[in-house]
Parts: structure tokens; C-alpha cells; sequence
């Protein structure tokens, strides 16, 4: 029992999200830094953008319209039992959306950002390209944090848009063809159902995710040492923090949003 | 003023009985009493076993690790908890040129040589582009400007390090073993940036290695470094002696 109460250290827990937060605030202010005087350094947060985004769009897209189909299959054939038919748009724009949309992305973003920044930091670490950049005097924070932190905010929030796209994209076509739904009338329940908390919810969600991933990801990297084991290791640390802490947060706005909207 | 307030002036390293620890969590030091002096124009020969502590010794001058007893001092600035500015200050006026080169692993040769004048000097990246170009021309490593460091050999990489350090016509060059892995063609690169050093009297070199091959007259001050960490001024002789030792070495072996 003592072991159990000495490896749930709630300091460590602490002084871990402590970390985490200060690695985001340095490098949203490195970002905006860069921004107001060094656009010399904005190539790089663009070549972030591209891995982080563009490269995770090909199994992105296969997993949001799998989810989307199993998403309207699984409504448009349990909800008329129960007499709610009606409720089938806003229930689907509610899971797709707010739910499983950037909730799903994060974990795709997770499997392939978190883990690879953990990796490439770390062998940084390692073959000692970090210390030589230091010393060289230039900002860790420049060249390595900031873009990877601005890359993955921006990727995830992309990312869960063009999530909802596509899975409303394979939900209406199995909508169409597999429950010979009427499309007009889906189209028109979800048009009604939109609000503005459906657009703001996911956003605030999709900004946290991405910060939450580059950030522990950025921070298991650093927190390699000298020795090669250390990288496997931090990475799979890495990956279920990652989860960990999305999951929790993700929690925290169901029961936020529902309460409040 | 006396000869000794003149050379005070000059000094650009000035560590006294300093300890210092690598952060400032950790209280076991690196060095328990560590005296180290370098002035302007005084080229400075250190030499130290494996694992004597070479490394450690920059990282303490470029200010990586921290000062937990005695005083250090860089260009007349005190190193006790130094500022970012002090720090970006002191590093800018040092060229470093690591034991294995180590380029950044993700931009090219032409990419490396800009990182300092891109990322420290905040030049634009055509700038930038056009420094490093200039001096890829100037010593004929015009080919290998898109390589990966992966792609280098050991010579190239250590060649693309040293160019990397002088960038910025640094006041303090540290380089740290840079004959290590060199073959003769290598070997040949660095002599001819030494003999040019040697004439311009501009940069002040402070040399580490773990084998006593130095290159005559190039050094007035000489150090060696005990396998226990204790850093000793010594002459030029003793350094000659480790040398004819090393040669001796190589000699029985071949017999």
C-alpha cells in the first residue's frame, strides 16, 4: 500500500503539469516573439504545420469516415426505435463534433507528433546537438519548442475540422445508401441543431489537445539523458501521459459544456 | 600601469577555486577547486586523459554548468547566475568547435553553417545563406552543401564544425579534440586554419585533447589535466615528454 501511495507522488504530479504549462507559455510567447521580430525563424513553424497536418491527412481520413459511418449506422438504426428519430441530426452533430471528432484527432496527433518529438529531442539530447546549440547561444525554445508547439496547436485544430468534414461526408453516404435515409431532412436537422457552443467547444478542445501533445512530447525529449534506453522509454511515457491527459481534459469539457450549454 | 594590471585587462576566462555542480538541484560537483586563466592572445593547450573532465571544462566556460563555489568571470562578466543577456553576450563572442563536430542532424551542411548567423545573429535566412555560401566557396565545399551530416565522414563533419565556430570571428576559439578521427587530409585542413590564426593574431585558441599532438609554436600556455579532475599549469616540456611518451608507445607496439 505504501508503494502505491509513494508512486502516486501528487508533488510529482504537480511539479509534471507545472513543467508542462511553463513549456507552453515559453513557446507561445517564443511564437509570438518570432512573430513581432524574428520572421526569420517562421519557416520553421510552417515545415511543422506540414508534418504534423498535412502528412496525418491520409489516416485521418480513413479514420473519421470509418467513425462516421459507424457513428450514423449505429443512430439512424437504434434511435427510431426508441421513438426519438428526430434527435438523430443533433445527436450525430453532438458525438461527430464535440465528442469523438477532436478526441479521435488527438489520439492520431498523439501516435504520431507526441512520439516523435520525444524521439527526435531526445536523440538530440543524446548525440549532444542540444548542448551544441546552446552553447552556440541560440534559443532551444526558437528553434525546437516553439514551432513544434504552434505546429501541433494548429494541426489538431485543423485536423478535428476536417475530422467533422469527412465523417458527416461518410455518415450522409451511409445515410444514403445503407439506411435509405432522407438526406434532405438529415441535412436540415443538423443545419437547425448548429450552434455557436458546437463550433467553440471543439476549438478550445482542439487548442488544449495540441498543446497538451507537443508540450509532453517537447518535455519527455528533454528529459532524456545520457543514455540511448532513455529514448524508448520517455516515448512510451510520453504516448501515456499524453493519453492520460487528454482523456482527463477531454472529460473535464463534457461536464463543462454540458453543465454550461 | 604594471605588466601584471595589463595582462589582468586582458584575461577573457578567469575561473578561481571554483566548483561547479550540473544544476543547481544537484549539489555533487564536477570540479572541487578548478583555477583556469585565459587571456587575449595567449593560445592555451590543455591535455587530460579520458574521462579526466576536458568536456566539463567547457561546458563550465560556455556556461552550462553552474557556479556553486569561487568566482568565474567571461569577458569582465561575472558568470554567478548569469543573465540570459550575459550568457548570449559571452557565448557570442565563442566559437566551440565539440569532440565529434556534431552538426545538427536535420539541415543540411549549408543549413548548418547559417544556424549561427540565422538563430544567434537573427540575419535573414537569404543572408544567412549567402555567409555560409561564401565560405563554402572559399575552401571548396561547394559539393557537399545539400549533404546531411549523416551522409559526412568524420573529417568533413569536424571541417563543417570548425567552420561553423569561426562564423562569427569568435574573440575565444575552444576546440575539443579536434584531431580525434581526422585522417591526414583532415589533419592537413585544420593546420592551415591554424597557420592562418597564427598570422591574423585575431582569435585567442584554447585547445583540449587527450593526445599531446600540438602544433609548434602555436601555444604560449599549457595545461594538463590529472585523471582526478585537478587542472595543473605546466611547461611545454612536460607536454613534449607526453608526446615522445605516445610516440615510444606506438613504437613498441609496432616492434
Amino acid at each position: 500500500m505504501e508503494d502505491l501511495f509513494s508512486s502516486l507522488n501528487f508533488f510529482k504530479i504537480f511539479f509534471y503539469l507545472r513543467d508542462l504549462a511553463q513549456i507552453i507559455l515559453t513557446g507561445l510567447y517564443d511564437f509570438f516573439l518570432v512573430l513581432l521580430t524574428r520572421r526569420n525563424a517562421l519557416p520553421l513553424f510552417f515545415n511543422q504545420i506540414l508534418f504534423s497536418g498535412l502528412d496525418a491527412l491520409p489516416i485521418l481520413t480513413i479514420v473519421s469516415f470509418l467513425v462516421g459511418m459507424g457513428t450514423v449506422a449505429e443512430a439512424g438504426i437504434e434511435l427510431p426505435k426508441l421513438g426519438v428519430q428526430n434527435l438523430v441530426g443533433p445527436i450525430i452533430l453532438h458525438i461527430i463534433l464535440r465528442i469523438v471528432g477532436p478526441f479521435t484527432t488527438a489520439l492520431i496527433v498523439t501516435a504520431r507528433t507526441a512520439s516523435s518529438l520525444t524521439v527526435e529531442i531526445g536523440n538530440m539530447r543524446i548525440s549532444g546537438e542540444l548542448d551544441t546549440i546552446e552553447m552556440m547561444g541560440a534559443n532551444i525554445s526558437y528553434f525546437l519548442l516553439a514551432p513544434r508547439l504552434f505546429g501541433a496547436i494548429i494541426s489538431t485544430v485543423a485536423l478535428s475540422l476536417y475530422f467533422a468534414v469527412i465523417a458527416f461526408f461518410g455518415g450522409l453516404l451511409i445515410a444514403f445508401f445503407g439506411l435509405s435515409m432522407p438526406i434532405v431532412s438529415l441535412i436540415r436537422e443538423l443545419e437547425t441543431s448548429i450552434n455557436l457552443p458546437d463550433l467553440i467547444i471543439p476549438l478550445v478542445e482542439s487548442i488544449t489537445y495540441g498543446s497538451i501533445i507537443a508540450a509532453v512530447g517537447s518535455y519527455h525529449g528533454l528529459k532524456v539523458g545520457d543514455s540511448p534506453t532513455d529514448v524508448p522509454q520517455q516515448t512510451t511515457r510520453a504516448l501515456v501521459s499524453s493519453i492520460v491527459l487528454c482523456t482527463l481534459f477531454s472529460t473535464f469539457f463534457l461536464v463543462f459544456s454540458s453543465v454550461l450549454f | 600601469m604594471t605588466e601584471d594590471n595589463k595582462k589582468e585587462e586582458k584575461a577573457i576566462i578567469r575561473i578561481r577555486d571554483a566548483s561547479f555542480v550540473y544544476s543547481s538541484k544537484d549539489s555533487t560537483p564536477v570540479f572541487s577547486s578548478l583555477n583556469l586563466e585565459l587571456y587575449q592572445h595567449e593560445n592555451a593547450f590543455l591535455f587530460g586523459g579520458s574521462g579526466s573532465g576536458k568536456t566539463s571544462i567547457v561546458k563550465a566556460i560556455m556556461g552550462l554548468l553552474h557556479l556553486s563555489k569561487g568566482s568565474y568571470e567571461a569577458f569582465n562578466r561575472d558568470m554567478r547566475d548569469p543573465s540570459a543577456g550575459t550568457l548570449l553576450a559571452v557565448r557570442k563572442k565563442i566559437g566551440f568547435l565539440p569532440e565529434n563536430g556534431i552538426l545538427i542532424s536535420q539541415t543540411s551542411v549549408l543549413g548548418n553553417l547559417a544556424f549561427p548567423l540565422r538563430f544567434v545573429a537573427q540575419l535573414s535566412k537569404g543572408r544567412s545563406e549567402e555567409i555560409a555560401m561564401a565560405v563554402l566557396e572559399e575552401h571548396n565545399l561547394l559539393d557537399i552543401k545539400d549533404c546531411l551530416p549523416f551522409e559526412l565522414s568524420i573529417n568533413i563533419i569536424k571541417t563543417v564544425g570548425l567552420l561553423r565556430a569561426l562564423i562569427f570571428k569568435p574573440v575565444l576559439l575552444i576546440l575539443d579534440d579536434p584531431f580525434e578521427g581526422l585522417d591526414i587530409e583532415g589533419f592537413r585542413f585544420f593546420q592551415k586554419i591554424f597557420a592562418k590564426m597564427r598570422q591574423e593574431k585575431e582569435i585567442t585558441l584554447f585547445f583540449l585533447t587527450r593526445k599531446p599532438i600540438f602544433v609548434p609554436g602555436l601555444f604560449q600556455k599549457y595545461y594538463e589535466l590529472s585523471p582526478d579532475g585537478d587542472l595543473m599549469s605546466v611547461d611545454s616540456q612536460r607536454i613534449e615528454h607526453h608526446r615522445l611518451e605516445f610516440t615510444m608507445i606506438s613504437g613498441e607496439k609496432i616492434l
